[in-house]
């Protein structure tokens, strides 16, 4: 789990970190530095069980969640979130063929089909963070 | 001569003078009260007067014999035994002395010897010398001598003369008195005995038998000596031994054997005298000679031993003449008779007489009695023999009234009713009683031909009447032939109507007299007799015709209920039942079965069986056509066999006489159904008694059977068509569930076996042999009764069935159906394992079949039916359908199977496809995520080279990633195709696993990578890129499946011609019943999603194939949770091989 804090002006009212969730490194980072290029705050994990520790030490913003991960999965990840009583926008991120189903089921704000367009990645983000 | 002054002087002179002494005798004499006394007296004084030395007195006795009495003293003593030889049992010397009138002296011995020379020898001279022998009168009667002896020589004196002469007189005086007085008392004693005797008599009563016993035994004793009294006989012309006595029995029994051969005849020897004169006849002695003369010799043993030495006989005197005669007799050593026994025996006869004609008197008077008292009984018993011949209503009825009526006439009796035939020629016995059964035999039917005593008197019309064996045998002498135990006959025709129909024979055990009252009653018997049997014709006629009538009407309305319940019938199962139970009812038998024709023609199938026990029922179930049974014979003859008795059974079919005897029938009937001169079947009727089947009943039969037949046959057409369209209308029903169930396994399997329920009932199961084909596993599964359904499933799914046991294990081995038609509880058991016990105590199972479910030629299950009730066996029509299901259900399994294969496949290929385009995607996100990146970097002018070298580093590894996978997916393909080859060359596979760990170990962050492959160098003929693939995945996977982190090992070690990796992880490990799969292709274990752990299901596969065209193997172990092992052996390279 690392943290990026790395200067934009779009993320300048932003009130927590986007927090990352994928069990594929390459993904991982890929998305990471993009966001850090806009200036989020961002924070990774590569599964549900390291996602939970994030949230206990700062709740983000943004939660981009994968769907299949190991140890605990994106479905897992949301149910506890749920439990704890967390309320934080969700977008499903996934390469599976149902993830407008799966997004619809975790009630997220935003799905991001894999592999995404990058486009598609910065305007949700943004429009989440807007919004909230 | 004696005086006062004699008795004084007496008294004075020591020596008295011989008169005074014999004065003095004189009047002893007088008061002498017997002979000894008298001969004391005389001896006494004269040897005191005279000197005689001894002497004796001898006393006459009435049969010629005297009676000695002695003197006392030695001389007296001599003087007997000298004189012996004329004085025992001999009058000799008395005779002598009384011719003479006076004494007789002898001066010397010698001159007694002279007179006397049988005295020779016993006289002794030197002793006495002198003998004087005095003759004792009275009234000119001797009745005894005075013999004196003296001891020397003397002569008589003038004084001696007149003394003895005195003592004669008063000693013959004196005996005289005493013989007197001894007369009178014996005459009253006899008379005092003759009073009693008369007494006696008299309260013999009126038995003649006890009167004459008590008469013989009364005289023996009063007289002595034998006693017999023989009377005339009823011919008057012999006489009858009536009674004898004699005090030691074993001489009467030899007197009676001696008078048994002596003559009878009245007319002849002693008998003739007594009874011509009236008179007694005394012998005192016998004339031995002359006793001997009359006696055959055989008996003169009995003289011999019983010498008879003297014989009184007297008459017995009643008022109409002579009755017999009274005798007695005495034997050796006794006294001979007297005149005085003679008399008293008269008398006794006379009144012994008196009471026997009394006697006989009042017996006949009783017989009289008896005679009259008889007549009134015949009268009265003719009276009771009419009552109740008229009540008799049968032949028997008669005889049994004769024979008791008869019994009462005349004593115990045997009896016969012989009536003439129809055809006149033959007299048949038709009644008997008295006889046994055997006794007869002979004789059951008698040809009317004179000879023959019945027949005689039925040719005759006249009784005959056999009063003793002898007469009948005399004039019938052929009847020696027969067994005869009477002796005495009555045979009396039977007359009615002017016509001799038969003949009445009475038989009587002992020989019988027919006196002309008995002739007649017997006539008179056997007339009523008649007229009782001719009645009893008629009644049995008019009853036997009106039995006839009920009957016939009987059977007519019994084969209409028949009929009419046969119209009704339409099934097999109703025409059977009607056919039997209405049968029974109709013919009153106690079983009953019908049977028919197999389809096949060779055995007989039982229908419908009632009233055998159930074993037998089974045991019969099938008859073979050409079993040697008389159901088989009946229809194989096409004719009826009716069996009247068990004998017959036993002598036509002994081994089914055991059968039968167990069956306790004792009669059976057995009917062919014949329909156009075929048999279609049988019926059997069993009886509790034997019968006979008469015409009537073999009409009857036949139109039952006719009936049955035709019922039979249309039953058996509509169960074809029924069953025709029962199995169309199933299989077509069948085949729409199966079409409606789709292909849906489980559901098409429930509508066969719920089809199998309603066609065919009650249960319907269907098994499926286990993938490893070792069990039969419950499919599906039906009953009509959902109780007997529940206890069913529950024991299936318990206790499944091992293809080795059980009943349907011979079907799955073999592929052949089963059908157990009747199973007894018995068997039942033996083929059932003891788990489904339950089932049989509780709903039992009667019929069952078992069919395969085949799927080219292999079996893959069963279709089992079964029924639990008694009463319907399947049938083999029955199996012809479960069959039929059992091929739909098979072709529905199979299709299921191939159905679910397909879109298992279909399915597996959906997943892949799902799971490789996820797998695809996951490298190629982060690649045009960089790719993306770094566009937009330098759009904005961001041309960082470490940022951008970064970033194109990513893209590389991510389509090096891309590459490995869609290779991977390309090997899938190539294996699938066989295009997949290998490029060998020899190599270092220690060197090739050691470079790919360290690769792999350079990526890890988690997990501790440890490889020990040895410092040899181990050389395989192989692929590097395709082993180093292998190497790789298998590193990979052990890392990608233990997500918690862990130790790695890889290691290599030679096992002989082989190198052996292993690569060992701390990770999920596979469930084992996923082992067996993990090579397959698309395979992933079931715990790979609970774990969350990507993947395409292919590695392995790809791995294996590799391995495999290496000529090496690949294996795994694990366990679930705590990690996994594969085992890589590879063949080693030959020492030498090149890169060939």
């Amino acid at each position: 789990m690392t943290q990026r804090t790395e200067g934009h002006s779009g993320a300048s009212q932003v009130t927590g970190p986007i927090l990352i969730v994928d069990d594929d490194s390459a993904i991982l980072e890929t998305v990471a530095e993009i966001l850090s290029d806009e200036g989020y705050t961002v924070v990774t994990a590569r599964n549900g069980v390291e996602g939970l520790a994030a949230i206990e030490r700062d709740v983000p913003a943004l939660v981009l969640l994968d769907r299949w991960m190991p140890l605990l999965d994106g479905q897992g990840f949301w149910e506890a979130l749920r439990r704890r009583g967390v309320d934080v926008p969700v977008i499903a991120m996934t390469a599976a063929q149902d993830a407008e189903r799966w997004a619809h089921e975790l009630q997220a704000v935003g799905v991001l089909p894999k592999p995404f367009k990058l486009p598609l990645l910065l305007s949700l983000v943004d429009r989440v963070l807007r919004t909230t | 001569m004696a005086t006062p002054s004699t008795s004084a002087a007496e008294s004075l002179s020591p020596v008295p003078s011989p008169w005074v002494a014999l004065h003095g005798a004189v009047l002893r004499l007088v008061s002498a009260p017997t002979e000894a006394a008298v001969a004391e007296v005389l001896l006494s004084v004269c040897m005191n007067t005279m000197g005689a030395a001894g002497g004796m007195l001898g006393v006459r006795e009435a049969a010629g014999s005297m009676r000695i009495i002695p003197a006392e003293g030695e001389v007296s003593d001599l003087v007997c035994t000298a004189l012996q030889p004329l004085t025992a049992g001999s009058t000799a010397l008395l005779d002598d002395a009384v011719r003479q009138s006076d004494a007789l002296w002898f001066g010397s011995t010698a001159a007694l010897a002279e007179r006397h020379p049988e005295l020779e020898a016993s006289l002794v001279p030197d002793h006495l010398q002198a003998w004087c022998i005095v003759p004792l009168h009275a009234d000119r009667q001797a009745l005894g001598i005075l013999v004196l002896v003296f001891p020397a020589a003397r002569s008589l004196t003038a004084e001696d003369r007149v003394f003895i002469a005195t003592i004669a007189v008063q000693g013959g005086s004196a005996l005289d008195r005493l013989q007197q007085a001894q007369a009178a008392q014996r005459q009253a004693a006899r008379m005092q005995a003759l009073a009693e005797a008369s007494q006696v008599f008299a309260q013999s009563g009126h038995n003649v038998e006890a009167l004459l016993s008590q008469v013989v035994k009364r005289v023996s004793e009063l007289v002595g000596g034998a006693c017999v009294i023989r009377l005339i006989d009823s011919d008057g012309r012999h006489l009858r031994l009536a009674a004898l006595y004699h005090p030691d029995p074993e001489l009467a029994a030899g007197a009676q054997a001696l008078l048994d051969a002596i003559p009878q005849r009245i007319d002849e020897g002693l008998a003739a005298t007594v009874l011509s004169r009236g008179e007694p006849v005394l012998l005192p002695t016998v004339d031995q000679a002359a006793l001997r003369a009359g006696i055959q010799p055989v008996f003169h043993a009995h003289l011999d031993r019983w010498p008879i030495t003297s014989i009184l006989t007297v008459p017995l005197r009643a008022r109409t003449g002579a009755i017999g005669l009274l005798s007695l007799t005495r034997y050796a050593a006794e006294a001979p008779f007297t005149v005085d026994d003679q008399t008293f025996l008269v008398d006794l006869a006379d009144r012994a007489a008196l009471a026997i004609a009394n006697a006989k008197l009042y017996t006949r008077t009783a017989e009289a009695t008896l005679v009259a008292e008889r007549a009134a009984a015949h009268t009265q018993r003719l009276l009771t023999l009419t009552a109740s011949l008229a009540e008799a209503l049968t032949p028997e009825d008669v005889m049994s009234v004769v024979a008791t009526q008869v019994e009462q006439f005349v004593g115990e009796t045997s009896g016969l009713i012989g009536l003439v035939t129809d055809d006149g020629r033959a007299l048949e016995i038709v009644q008997m009683a008295g006889y046994a059964p055997g006794d007869l035999r002979p004789w059951q039917r008698i040809p009317l031909q004179p000879g023959i005593a019945a027949a005689d008197v039925v040719l005759s019309g006249e009784a005959q009447f056999w009063e003793s064996r002898t007469d009948l045998l005399a004039r019938y002498p052929q009847l020696v032939q027969a067994a005869i135990k009477n002796e005495a006959w009555a045979i009396v025709p039977l007359h009615a109507e002017g016509r001799t129909f038969g003949m009445l024979s009475l038989g009587f055990l002992t020989p019988h007299v027919f006196d002309p009252e008995e002739r007649a009653l017997l006539g008179l018997l056997a007339q009523q007799c008649a007229t009782a049997l001719q009645r009893t014709e008629r009644y049995q006629a008019v009853e036997q015709a009106r039995a006839a009538a009920e009957r016939a009407a009987d059977r007519t309305a019994r084969l209409y209920t028949v009929t009419a319940a046969l119209a009704e019938a339409l099934t097999l199962t109703q025409v059977a039942d009607v056919i039997v139970t209405q049968g029974i009812a109709a013919l009153d038998a106690i079983a009953g079965s019908v049977r028919q024709v197999s389809p096949d023609g060779a055995a007989l199938e039982a229908l419908h069986v009632v009233g055998y026990p159930s074993d037998l029922a089974a045991q019969w179930r099938i008859i073979p056509l050409d079993a040697p049974v008389p159901m088989a014979e009946a229809a194989r003859l096409a004719r009826p066999i009716l069996i009247e008795s068990p004998a017959e059974v036993a002598e036509a079919w002994p081994q089914f006489s055991e059968a039968l005897n167990a069956l306790r029938y004792q009669a059976v009937a057995l009917l062919p159904l014949m329909v156009a001169d075929r048999p279609i079947g049988t019926m059997s009727f069993g009886f509790a008694a034997p019968r006979t089947f008469d015409v009537e009943d073999r009409r009857f039969l036949d139109a039952l059977a006719r009936q049955c037949a035709v019922a039979l046959e249309r039953a058996q057409l509509y169960a074809a068509t029924q069953a025709q369209a029962r199995r169309l209308g199933s299989l077509a029903e069948a085949s729409q569930l199966f079409a409606a169930a789709n292909l849906d396994l489980p559901s098409v399997l429930n509508a066969i076996v719920w089809r199998v329920v309603r066609a065919v009932g009650d249960l319907g199961v269907v098994g499926l042999l286990s993938e490893d084909r070792k069990t039969l596993q419950l499919a599906a599964l039906a009953h009509q009764n959902p109780e007997a359904r529940e206890v069913m499933e529950q024991l299936l799914s318990s206790f499944p069935l091992s293809v080795e046991e059980g009943i349907s294990s011979r079907t799955l081995r073999t592929g052949q159906a089963q059908r157990l038609s009747v199973i007894s509880p018995e068997q039942l058991r033996s083929l059932i394992k003891p788990e489904y016990w339950p089932y049989l105590d509780r709903f039992g199972i009667y019929s069952l079949m078992i069919a395969p479910l085949r799927v080219n030629g292999e079996v893959i299950g069963t279709l089992g039916a079964l029924r639990d009730n008694p009463g319907q066996p399947y049938t083999e029509s029955d199996l012809t359908l479960l069959q039929e299901l059992a091929d739909r259900a098979a072709l529905a399994v199979a299709n299921a199977r191939l159905y679910q294969q397909a879109r298992n496949a279909i399915k597996i290929r959906d997943q892949f496809l799902s799971i490789a385009a996820h797998e695809l995607k996951t490298p190629l996100t982060s690649l045009s995520g960089q790719a993306q990146l770094a566009q937009r970097r330098l759009m904005r002018g961001d041309q960082a080279p470490q940022r951008l070298a970064r970033s194109l580093s990513i893209i590389a590894r991510q389509a090096d990633r891309l590459d490995v996978m869609v290779s991977t997916l390309l090997d899938v393909g190539r294996i699938e195709h066989g295009q997949f080859v290998l490029e060998r060359q020899l190599l270092d596979i220690a060197g090739l696993i050691a470079r790919v760990a360290e690769e792999v170990e350079l990526d890890l962050e988690q997990h501790t990578l440890t490889a020990a492959t040895g410092s040899q160098e181990l050389m395989v003929y192989g692929d590097p890129l395709r082993l180093e693939q292998i190497i790789q995945n298998l590193l990979n996977n052990a890392v990608k499946y233990s997500p918690a982190g862990g130790a790695i090992e890889v290691k290599l070690e030679r096992h002989g011609d082989f190198a052996v990796m292993t690569v060992s992880d701390q990770g999920v490990g596979i469930p084992a019943a996923a082992l067996p799969h993990l090579f397959q292709r698309f395979y992933r274990a079931p715990n790979v999603s609970d774990h969350l752990i990507s993947g395409m299901g292919i590695g392995l596969y790809v791995a294996r194939e590799i391995v495999t065209l290496h000529g090496g193997t690949i294996d795994v172990t694990s366990q679930e949770g705590a990690g996994s092992v594969f085992t890589v052996s590879l063949p080693l390279a030959a020492e030498g091989a090149g890169g060939a």
